[in-house]
């Protein structure tokens, strides 16, 4: 019925414009209607080096009357390249206790036609507790659009389903709804955004009202793994949901708020463990002579880490307590952890778990209490009022270090009050590779070297654990393999190779035929560096995430090559030095006599090298390649040698 | 039961006697090793047989872990009744027991004979930590459908003390066939009312030997095939390879049939073209282009393919939905195809007088009246009858009415797998070499290099010449652009590049130091190690790489030193180098060929001495004085 009056004409149509266009938004993201220019589009500008463009993602969430969780997903891409095809195989993962239904998929060609996903080309798949949906969308080709939309179901509420609004692939709009009854409470935690209102509509049905909020964000560049990169989620926008508390007219269930409540609940399941007294005869029979206490956490450490065989490193959860541990004689990473907290405090020791997340799990957010951050436990103590953290699962890890997966900012201790985030120490020890060369240069261009390498620290843990698995010549027939190509070993001594406390010595005398090149009365060699770049390891033009290392390093080469009788030095490389912060590389070329002394120094104490440094660091090492490669030039009775540039 | 009570009773004995002995049970150090490798396939009728598998291993090192990972496949014809496995210290102290609750059940799409067949795995990984450790497992499987009797095949990539293979017929005149891989192994007989048992056994099995690119038949074994067997609605027998070819063929029946719509697609695409193979040529690059190979998971083998119209809908399928789509547009187009059973070079060979179920691949064979083409259908970037390295030189069953046979497929020849650069430039500051030039590949050459450059991410494409470049070249940005990369694949690619190599040579105030190797240089990895060889060694295929680098100097600086020029002949390969510098220009050209795939074992040693003579040679630098 149209209008005849003025005022009432132009209200109508203003109406029916806005009807119009909250369809034309609604129709835009309709299962199967795409848009023409979408279907039409051959690239995309914003990113042209795109296979796929995430069109949309658009996650609706909702706490049921039956008070259970469903979310329904809908997804759709354009897919540019043949390399883009792959987003048609598509892998749903899932809990094995939750529920996927309700299945749709397609692809619409640029000419509108669609190709259906049929039931019986969703296949099941279920690897320990997380089940798979997997389906390739059929008739999937450059130009086309895909889409597919599911429905999962779970009846777990604590946490609500995480939402990432990046991808590996350009996303041009990602939208995120939660409807919830009134009687429920969630915090949002909010990950590589800075704010984010959300949009709230009441919603209402039948006896009751609803809220929905709703968050979208668009135009969002891709997240791609680049080399010596954190785990990736750390860089993902995304959003975690956590509930705080249930409350209806008859009742109130509260649930984790804060840091201490989390610690509260933690902390119940733990004490007894911590305060067991079975071992306590153990215990004293071990530190029976010792009086300082870091000498007894040594001796606990060592025994328990020794003692007790490792299963699996395990997870933030204690398997078996550690009576059963001490009966077993084996347990997780975990278990053994917190047995070594049971028997530090049995010594008089003040100590607790501390659950971290690992370097490959991804950072914890501190002012996001939520317990699935965390994926593993060590054993915290405090001795002279100073925080010591221990990690008993790595044989080879001496007692003040942690295994490099563990290096990561924070940790939170699990106490009786309420528990505290601790920084982890960082070791002080410097992560070093030695070694000292004397060589003999031969006049047929082989050469005969006798190597002492000496490991400390990480380079010590790696390389027994390297060893322990292989043998020892095996070990470095692959390392002077790498280095020189074709060469023999003569021999191979190593000392403390079980001592993890002490560093680890292995001397290797070995020749390497050709090693140097011939040619007519004169030879060109570079020095046998064992710390040595062939080249550069950052080979990309551009980088987008800091370079990341879990520690220090430092390599010294200190070589003597004795030269042929008659045999002088023409050409010397003159001494370099490449500096930046936190990183530097040293060589210096000597005549001494009848031979040749080389030093080499690297050190980087720094861990991280932002965006904003990847040039010079990149730059930095093309120098370093360069001078680990610089010839020493030599020939019959020659002049006195000059130095030359690098 | 009772003959799990039997394998436990027998497994306690040998426990404890050779609970000590770790790794002194083998001379050569090992990672792990079977002690006990047990299997007893009953069969009670053509669709019912029981299978039993019991075995025991010791895995010395982390290395031997890799052996501790099950994987039992079942599917609606193969049904797992039963698994219990169980970890031992060497000393007999029990660490944990695993039942068949404890095994992950891995679903997984596709796989099977018939698709939709329920294919899945039982897997569990059962490693342990601490160093040596025992497994003991014991599996019973029930089949209805004799398809899948099982080989013996004792001999794995660790040693075997003792392996056993029984066979238990309920009916002693049940058809089957055996075919022994070595004439060691003779079986005793006894009869068991009216049936019979037969047993085999070997100890001391020395681990087979890996080698590069080609698969051999292992040293032991017997191969099993039913003289009869019904696999779902489909009863046949296999006597000889028509058979094999007919029951194929039985599966195929009614799958070559397109929808009107591919009717007309072939017609447009053949639509000018005179020649039949300029029409396979059309109709290859569209499949090559219309569908996308998905792999059957864990390629447990399926035979029966969809058809081509379900093809044609979804545009994807395995080997051998794309080889029937491929026989139906050939069809279409008035050109007859057939279908080619293989297996591909690194799985075991056809064993020609052993008719039976050896295949894991599909290629197309299209007879013409001047030749005859090829088709993997599985590869994109490849022209019409090229094949790729995994599927040239073998024995295939070409699948035709009532005369199937076997042929072998050819093999390339070096100069039709060809790479040639020449790349001309100035050494600039720093020992920085800008440069352009051109690249042009055929054949097998041209095929790698297409899959690299296509398929690289995009954001790692500036990085491809990476991949290519020697170690003195590697600190390289490069810009590229190709010639018949995407079409044309019958023709040469072609990339023309230009960049600077930032630290091509090494600089001192008096002296250039260069390797001019930019390109395939022979590294140490590439020797194969030494050793007394007793089968072939194979590269993928024959091929021939010339190099031409023409480099102007700055001014001023004369030839201090260089490299021998050398010239290496030998039956299988031949290596040149030669050079010159004038006018501060140095022109160095560089050719490597290998010209056969196949290296006797006789020529072995020599073959050695040829890679390190190439591999000393692409390493010497020239050094030039100012």
């Amino acid at each position: 019925m149209i209008p005849t009056n003025y005022h009432h004409k132009w209200l109508f149509i203003f109406m029916v414009l806005g009807l119009v266009l909250l369809s034309s938004f609604s129709f835009g993201q309709k299962f199967g209607k795409v848009p023409k220019e979408h279907l039409t589009m051959t690239e995309f500008p914003e990113s042209p080096e795109s296979d796929a463009v995430y069109l949309f993602d658009v996650g609706e969430m909702e706490i049921r009357d039956d008070f259970k969780l469903q979310l329904d997903r809908h997804v759709r891409i354009k897919i540019l390249t043949e390399k883009g095809k792959k987003f048609a195989d598509v892998k749903l993962r899932y809990w094995h206790e939750d529920k996927i239904r309700n299945i749709k998929a397609h692809t619409i060609l640029p000419n509108g036609k669609k190709i259906k996903l049929n039931k019986k080309e969703i296949f099941d798949e279920q690897i320990k507790n997380t089940k798979i949906k997997s389906f390739t969308i059929p008739g999937v080709e450059v130009g086309s659009v895909i889409e597919y939309k599911y429905s999962l179901e779970s009846e777990y509420l604590t946490f609500l389903e995480p939402w990432y609004f990046q991808h590996d692939e350009y996303t041009l709009y990602s939208r995120v709804s939660v409807t919830v009854p009134p009687q429920f409470s969630y915090t949002i935690f909010y990950r590589n955004i800075e704010a984010l209102e959300p949009q709230v509509e009441e919603i209402l049905r039948p006896g009751k009202t609803l809220r929905k909020y709703t968050w979208e964000m668009a135009n969002l560049p891709p997240v791609k793994d680049e080399p010596y990169m954190r785990a990736p989620q750390d860089y993902l926008m995304a959003m975690h949901f956590q509930l705080i508390h249930y409350k209806d007219a008859f009742n109130y269930f509260k649930f984790i708020r804060e840091w201490p409540d989390l610690v509260e609940k933690h902390w119940d399941g733990l004490d007894d463990f911590v305060f067991d007294k079975s071992q306590k005869d153990l215990v004293a029979q071990l530190t029976a002579d010792v009086v300082s206490p870091k000498e007894k956490a040594k001796i606990l450490f060592d025994f328990v880490r020794d003692s007790i065989k490792t299963t699996s490193k395990g997870n933030r959860w204690v398997e078996k307590s550690p009576k059963e541990v001490m009966k077993l004689k084996q347990g997780t990473g975990t278990d053994k952890n917190m047995l070594l907290v049971n028997l530090l405090n049995l010594a008089g020791i003040k100590a607790y778990p501390m659950l971290i997340s690992t370097r490959a799990n991804g950072r914890v957010f501190e002012n996001q209490p939520r317990l699935n951050q965390f994926n593993y436990l060590l054993a915290y103590a405090s001795i002279g009022n100073k925080d010591y953290v221990f990690d008993t699962r790595n044989r080879y890890c001496p007692v003040f270090l942690l295994p490099t997966s563990d290096l990561v900012e924070k940790g939170l201790v699990i106490n009786e009050e309420k528990g505290k985030f601790i920084t982890i120490p960082i070791p002080k020890k410097i992560n070093m590779q030695y070694c000292r060369t004397e060589a003999t240069l031969n006049r047929d261009g082989s050469l005969n070297a006798t190597s002492l390498f000496r490991f400390e620290a990480y380079e010590a843990m790696k390389m027994r654990s390297r060893i322990a698995n292989t043998s020892p010549k095996e070990v470095f027939e692959e390392i002077l393999e790498d280095r020189f190509g074709n060469f023999e070993i003569d021999s191979i001594t190593i000392k403390d190779l079980e001592n993890v406390e002490v560093p680890l010595s292995v001397e290797i005398s070995y020749r390497v035929p050709d090693y140097a090149q011939v040619v007519g009365d004169m030879m060109y060699v570079a020095a046998p560096f064992m710390d040595y770049y062939e080249k550069n390891p950052f080979t990309s033009p551009q980088r987008y995430f800091p370079v990341e290392f879990a520690t220090n390093y430092a390599a010294t080469d200190k070589i003597t090559i004795n030269l042929p009788e008659g045999i002088q030095p023409v050409e010397l490389p003159k001494p370099v030095a490449f500096r930046m912060k936190g990183l530097s590389c040293l060589n210096n070329w000597k005549q001494d006599n009848g031979s040749i002394r080389v030093e080499r120094q690297y050190m980087r104490r720094k861990l991280i090298f932002f965006p904003s440094e990847y040039q010079r660091l990149r730059s930095l090492y093309d120098h370093i390649v360069n001078a680990d490669q610089a010839q020493i030039v030599l020939s019959e009775a020659a002049s006195q040698p000059t130095t030359s540039e690098q | 039961m009772k003959f799990l009570w039997f394998v436990f009773l027998f497994t306690f004995v040998l426990m404890n006697i050779g609970h000590s002995q770790g790794n002194d049970l083998w001379p050569e150090k090992v990672d792990a090793l079977y002690t006990l490798d047990e299997h007893v396939y009953r069969v009670e009728k053509e669709t019912k047989a029981k299978y039993q598998v019991h075995q025991v291993i010791i895995i010395f090192n982390k290395d031997g872990n890799q052996y501790a990972n099950v994987h039992i496949s079942e599917d609606n014809f193969r049904k797992c009744k039963e698994i219990s496995a169980t970890l031992w210290t060497l000393d007999g102290e029990k660490i944990k027991e695993f039942k068949t609750k404890d095994f992950d059940i891995l679903k997984y799409s596709g796989g099977g004979v018939f698709y939709e067949e329920n294919a899945r795995q039982r897997v569990a990984n059962l490693s342990h930590n601490h160093y040596p450790y025992k497994i003991e497992i014991s599996w019973e499987m029930e089949h209805n459908s004799l398809f899948f009797w099982p080989h013996w095949l004792p001999q794995r990539d660790i040693p075997v003390l003792k392996s056993s293979y029984t066979l238990i017929l309920k009916d002693a005149h049940f058809p089957f066939k055996s075919y022994p891989l070595s004439d060691s192994l003779t079986a005793s007989e006894q009869k068991i009312g009216d049936g019979i048992r037969y047993y085999w056994e070997l100890k001391n099995i020395p681990p087979k030997k890996t080698y590069s690119q080609i698969a051999l038949p292992p040293d032991y074994g017997i191969l099993f095939a039913p003289g009869r067997f019904t696999l779902g609605k489909y009863q046949t027998q296999w006597s000889d390879w028509k058979d094999v070819g007919n029951w194929y063929n039985m599966l195929t029946q009614g799958r070559y049939l397109l929808p009107e719509e591919a009717h007309s697609l072939v017609e447009e695409l053949t639509a000018g073209l005179t020649s039949e193979k300029e029409k396979v040529a059309a109709l290859y690059y569209f499949l090559q282009n219309y569908t996308r190979y998905v792999a059957i998971y864990l390629g447990i083998g399926g035979w029966q393919p969809h058809g081509a119209g379900e093809v044609f809908r979804k545009k994807y399928g395995d080997c051998k939905d794309l080889s029937t789509f491929m026989v139906a547009l050939l069809k279409e187009a008035g050109i007859e195809a057939y279908p080619a059973l293989t297996p591909t070079r690194d799985a075991i060979s056809l064993i020609k007088e052993f008719p039976s179920n050896q295949f894991n691949h599909c290629i197309t064979m299209v007879p013409l009246r001047e030749d005859t083409l090829w088709l993997e259908c599985t590869a994109d970037y490849l022209a019409a009858g090229d094949l790729p390295p995994t599927v040239e030189g073998v024995n295939v069953l070409v699948v035709e009415p009532n005369n199937s046979k076997i042929v072998k497929t050819p093999v390339s020849k070096p100069e039709e797998n060809c790479w040639k650069s020449v790349i001309r430039g100035s050494l600039v500051g720093g020992g920085r070499f800008e440069f352009q030039g051109d690249i042009i590949a055929t054949g097998n050459v041209a095929w790698k290099l297409r899959n690299l450059i296509i398929e690289i991410p995009n954001d790692y494409r500036d990085r491809f010449f990476q991949l290519l470049l020697s170690e003195q070249a590697a600190s390289s940005d490069v810009q590229y652009d190709t010639e018949n990369l995407t079409e044309n694949y019958d023709k040469p690619l072609v990339i023309h590049l230009n960049g600077e190599a930032r630290k091509f040579a090494k600089v001192s105030s008096q002296r250039i130091f260069l390797n001019p190797v930019m390109f395939n240089a022979v590294d140490y990895d590439d020797i194969p190690d030494e050793e007394k060889r007793e089968k072939p060694f194979y590269h993928n295929y024959a091929f021939i790489n010339e190099d031409s680098l023409i480099l102007k100097f700055p001014w001023n600086y004369r030839l201090e030193a260089a490299p021998d020029t050398v010239s290496i002949k030998t039956d299988f390969g031949e290596y040149l180098t030669r050079y010159s510098y004038q006018n501060e220009e140095l022109v160095f050209y560089r050719r490597f060929q290998i010209k056969r795939a196949k290296i006797t074992p006789e020529e072995f040693d020599e073959y050695r001495s040829f890679l390190n003579q190439v591999y000393k040679a692409d390493k010497a630098m020239f050094v030039f004085k100012h």
